[in-house]
């Protein structure tokens, strides 16, 4: 079944018990191809042109659920507001999937090494959705996040937008996956704000990982041991950095792709590797 | 079942169909174009590749439905009036096959990312083909071709 309107696709939700929504359909038709999913009906969402739209509003940019990864990719807007977001964006498989693939979909499928939402948690960015009951809802992404591919959002709900604070500063993404496409083994977004006198004063530090065994998440505890700490260069922030994270034990999600424990490895390999392209890029 | 109309390399097709029916059915057994292949039929490979309103889509991948009112292009479409493309021509050129059954997704990215990118390193087109696999040639040439195509695309519009 096909909606032209936000309006139409939540009655047609209401209307159809098994109803699941397709936009791009990267990770929808792939799952049904393997019998994950047999929904009775699709209500297709993807030609809603009031879902489509990206747009600077102060110190926000709010992108439609029905932006794909291409169009974040190539948005000069993105670009110019939130650089981390099309650095991520231009990560996501492959180019194909990349045309067709929405933002609004990777969200609300949660897939646990999705690209965006170790960028999303970092950014501090909101989710809104919206339902005929309830109408308009939006929550910290850190909230409407709940476990691997399970969210806040109610069955008779669509994602209508996804907002995100400017952020122009230091800001890095990077994953590992064995071949180029396959899904993260590990990825992770990181933020850095500094003055750098005598010494390097961390103002703001923030790491978020994805792959994670609960949910994608940032390390708070982490954050919070380096946030307003002196160091004396780079090269102490970054030691005292991969001591902390090793003392965490972050558990990641074991799979027949990697266990946990191997994760863990790439993850230290990740983060330093992150660390030298701060200190090379910031001296 | 339901109407969907498809205009595939230009010529307008309408037909009645399953809802479940895959783009790159839609293609081979509807219309009966059988250049376009279905390699892995799981979104890995690349051999099924076409371009959708312009961009390059995995066609195992979409439903036709989805592609209802929009426009396609097959690797049948890339011939003008008995006239290799420059794409066809440079993969001929390069020897970029061996088996040739990722060439028509090959085609089709190649069509896409050098008239996308003004500038193509080596590096980039293999980051830009990485959606689609060759089991035999070990790339080397299809980035050659790629390359030799992009070269003369840009020498084409100077």
């Amino acid at each position: 079944m096909r909606a032209n309107t936000t309006d139409e696709a939540l009655k047609l939700l209401e209307e159809n018990e098994d109803a699941k929504v397709i936009a791009g359909g990267q990770s929808l038709i792939p799952m049904m191809k393997l019998r994950i999913f047999s929904p009775r009906v699709i209500i297709d969402i993807s030609k809603i042109k009031e879902l489509n739209y990206i747009r600077v509003e102060g110190r926000e940019v709010r992108i439609g659920a029905l932006v794909t990864h291409s169009e974040i990719e190539e948005s000069e807007l993105v670009r110019e507001n939130i650089p981390l977001l099309s650095e991520t964006a231009s990560n996501i498989a492959d180019l194909q999937v990349r045309s067709l693939g929405t933002i609004g979909g990777s969200i609300s499928h949660a897939d646990p090494s999705a690209d965006y939402y170790p960028t999303l948690l970092a950014l501090e960015a909101k989710v809104c959705k919206r339902s005929r009951k309830s109408g308009k809802t939006c929550l910290p992404i850190s909230d409407f996040i709940q476990g691997p591919f399970t969210t806040k959002l109610e069955r008779d709900e669509i994602v209508e937008e996804i907002v995100i604070p400017k952020y122009r500063g230091i800001a890095y993404y990077e994953k590992f996956s064995i071949r180029k496409a396959d899904f993260a083994l590990v990825n992770l977004a990181m933020i850095l704000n500094y003055d750098k006198g005598e010494k390097l004063l961390v103002k703001d530090f923030r790491i978020a990982l994805g792959s994670l065994k609960v949910k994608p998440s940032r390390l708070i505890g982490l954050e919070s041991k380096v946030k307003n700490s002196e160091f004396k260069d780079f090269k102490s922030f970054s030691e005292r950095l991969l001591m902390l994270y090793d003392e965490e034990n972050v558990e990641f999600q074991s799979t027949i792709h990697g266990s946990s424990l191997y994760r863990r490895e790439v993850s230290k390999t990740l983060i330093s590797r992150l660390l030298n392209r701060m200190v090379n890029d910031n001296g | 079942m339901v109407e969907v109309n498809i205009t595939i390399n230009g010529k307008r097709y309408t037909s009645n169909v399953e809802e479940r029916l895959l783009l790159v059915h839609f293609i081979r057994d509807i219309v009966k174009l059988k250049g376009t292949h279905i390699g892995c039929d799981t979104g890995h490979c690349g051999a099924c590749t076409v371009l959708l309103n312009g961009r390059p889509v995995k066609s195992c991948q979409v439903f036709a439905v989805q592609a209802d009112g929009g426009e396609v292009l097959t690797v049948e479409g890339l011939e003008r009036e008995g006239k290799l493309s420059i794409e066809q021509e440079a993969f001929i050129k390069n020897f970029a096959m061996q088996c040739g059954y990722c060439t028509p997704g090959m085609l089709m990215i190649t069509y896409y990312i050098i008239r996308k990118y003004r500038n193509l390193s080596r590096d980039e087109i293999r980051d830009k083909i990485h959606g689609n696999y060759c089991m035999c040639t070990g790339y080397v040439q299809i980035v050659d071709a790629i390359e030799y195509a992009h070269k003369k695309y840009w020498e084409g519009k100077s």
